[in-house]
């Protein structure tokens, strides 16, 4: 049998009473605590033996630290006369356990507990958490910006409505966690102050941390597949957990060896932050070349595009071996959006059109309003939709761009649940529209 | 509304300051309190160490000798007259009560 192994209880930095509880537990069926930090928490097989732990929090020590500091160790000491001895630190966590049945406590104020978690939480958590949020809100901002410029690309992509999902979630996430503990903070320091004594905080992060699998499972699985066909989702999403699972790998053992090589808490973290921001950029790099080349193997990456419904030679006569077209598609549960581009030598036989489809009534005018006002978006620039004949292309609505006063030949036609802005190569004549329209309807 | 600091002296503050008065050991004083207070006031390791930081930034008391991981400590004239005036605060609140109860039982 194994006399090493690993757990993963997944408490709160501050939930002092409750991991002591638990070791305390662990002690009596034999499992005793080596070290918290890295991958879960080492336990050492052993005879099952009743021990009490105390955990504490020394607000100077640092994750960067090469070792203890000479006041850590004077604290270790005095800790020791009393009957702890330390079993590991992590961080500002440090974690002493003793045999004896009546020692005296670590902390005897409460007070000045509570001082010393917070002054630990506001050095290694406040910057993090206050970090995502700020992040969060920034990317939702930028998330908006873009819907308020170009809603057709973001409605009709996953992707892009994705984060409209997933930036919330987060900054959500964070903002729990610093009022949850703020909260705390309020009340334990009152109670401290009241009755000399405070509750420890209750509950674990194993909620919070099953919410965010799932989440961050089904975001993957209905982005990648509404972009890409099954094998290359599957190949994105694997090479996504590999990039992460390799980039914490590589930061925490630069981090590990700098500690090893007794490197100051300073250049560790300098180092550390470098580290993570570098090999992040490659592996991304290396994840987007990856998709790139398995893009270039395969035909057709993006999932069933269908068939145009109008080509050039639909119209006029076209030498079509010298005519080259590409289609795109995209998708999503309000919009789909469909691209055809056709082109030759000759410019008078381009023919391109973007089929919007709204598939909710609400949606249809401000992907309408964003393609007559697209022309205008970078100031004014002289061209302009007006009203035609919507009949000629059996439309509901129809208009035509000016130019000045030189009608061009760039249309946006409105049928039932769909918008298309169609531009000929040449002047279309009535009997095309009428194709048009026939194709479109 | 939160205690502020060294405004009064809690039981723990009063006795280490007291042990102060001769110079010792930070560990001397784990000993010392509970055998002073016949073990009604006991301190535990890591809010002693605590305090003694926050007396040393507060000038009380200074240290002496740094031996390896062990520390020693004196007060200082600061620590001293800070003591003093918890002393004579105490007494008078001791006083008082003493006068209250008395008076009530003469009654």
């Amino acid at each position: 049998m194994k006399n090493k192994k690993r757990f993963f209880p997944l408490f709160k930095f501050y939930a002092k009473e409750q991991i002591e509880k638990y070791l305390e537990d662990k002690a009596l069926s034999g499992w005793f605590l080596e070290k918290t930090e890295g991958f879960g928490w080492k336990f050492r097989k052993g005879e099952p033996k009743k021990l009490t732990y105390s955990v504490n929090y020394f607000a100077k020590a640092s994750a960067y630290d090469p070792a203890p500091s000479a006041d850590q160790e004077a604290y270790y000491e005095l800790c020791s006369y009393s009957g702890w001895y330390l079993v590991t630190s992590n961080a500002q966590m440090q974690i002493f356990c003793t045999e004896l049945e009546n020692a005296t406590p670590i902390e005897t104020d409460p007070v000045l507990e509570i001082q010393s978690i917070h002054k630990s939480v506001k050095k290694s958590f406040y910057p993090v958490w206050i970090l995502w949020i700020i992040l969060g809100f920034f990317q939702l901002g930028m998330a908006l910006l873009k819907l308020f410029i170009s809603p057709i690309t973001v409605l009709s992509n996953n992707v892009e409505l994705g984060t409209f999902v997933f930036y919330p979630f987060l900054t959500a996430f964070y903002i729990k966690e610093l009022v949850t503990y703020l909260i705390w903070h309020k009340k334990a320091s009152r109670e401290a102050e009241t009755y000399g004594s405070y509750s420890s905080i209750r509950g674990t992060n194993t909620a919070s941390v099953i919410v965010v699998l799932i989440f961050a499972f089904f975001y993957f699985t209905v982005m990648l597949s509404s972009m890409y066909n099954t094998s290359l989702a599957i190949t994105v999403m694997i090479s996504t957990f590999l990039e992460i699972a390799l980039l914490l790998a590589i930061t925490l053992g630069i981090h590990k060896l700098l500690k090893k090589l007794k490197a100051s808490a300073k250049l560790n973290l300098i180092l550390t932050i470098c580290t993570a921001v570098i090999s992040s950029i490659i592996l991304t790099a290396l994840t987007l070349i990856l998709v790139a080349l398995l893009t270039l193997s395969t035909d057709s990456i993006h999932k069933n595009t269908p068939e145009p419904p109008l080509s050039a030679q639909d119209l006029i006569t076209v030498d079509s071996e010298k005519q080259e077209s590409e289609a795109f598609f995209d998708e999503s549960f309000f919009v789909s959006q469909y691209d055809y581009n056709e082109t030759s030598a000759s410019s008078s036989s381009h023919l391109s059109y973007m089929i919007v489809t709204a598939k909710a009534e609400a949606l249809y005018d401000v992907c309408l309003k964003e393609l007559l006002d697209d022309i205008n978006l970078f100031g004014y620039s002289g061209e302009r939709y007006e009203n035609t004949d919507a009949g000629a292309f059996f439309a509901d609505e129809a208009y035509v761009l000016y130019d000045g006063d030189t009608q061009k030949n760039k249309y946006i036609l409105c049928y039932d649940n769909k918008i298309v802005e169609i531009s000929f190569g040449w002047q279309v004549t009535e009997e095309q529209m009428s194709a048009v329209g026939e194709a479109f309807n | 509304m939160p205690r502020e600091k060294f405004k009064t002296l809690t039981e723990q503050m009063f006795y280490i300051l007291l042990c102060l008065k001769t110079e010792c050991y930070g560990m001397d004083i784990l000993d010392k309190v509970p055998l002073m207070t016949e073990g009604r006031v006991h301190i535990g390791s890591g809010t002693l160490y605590n305090l003694l930081e926050q007396f040393l930034g507060e000038g009380f008391i200074r240290e002496t000798k740094v031996e390896g991981r062990r520390r020693s400590y004196i007060i200082t004239k600061a620590g001293a007259d800070f003591l003093e005036k918890e002393y004579l605060r105490i007494s008078s609140q001791a006083r008082d009560y003493e006068n209250m109860m008395r008076k009530d039982r003469e009654e």
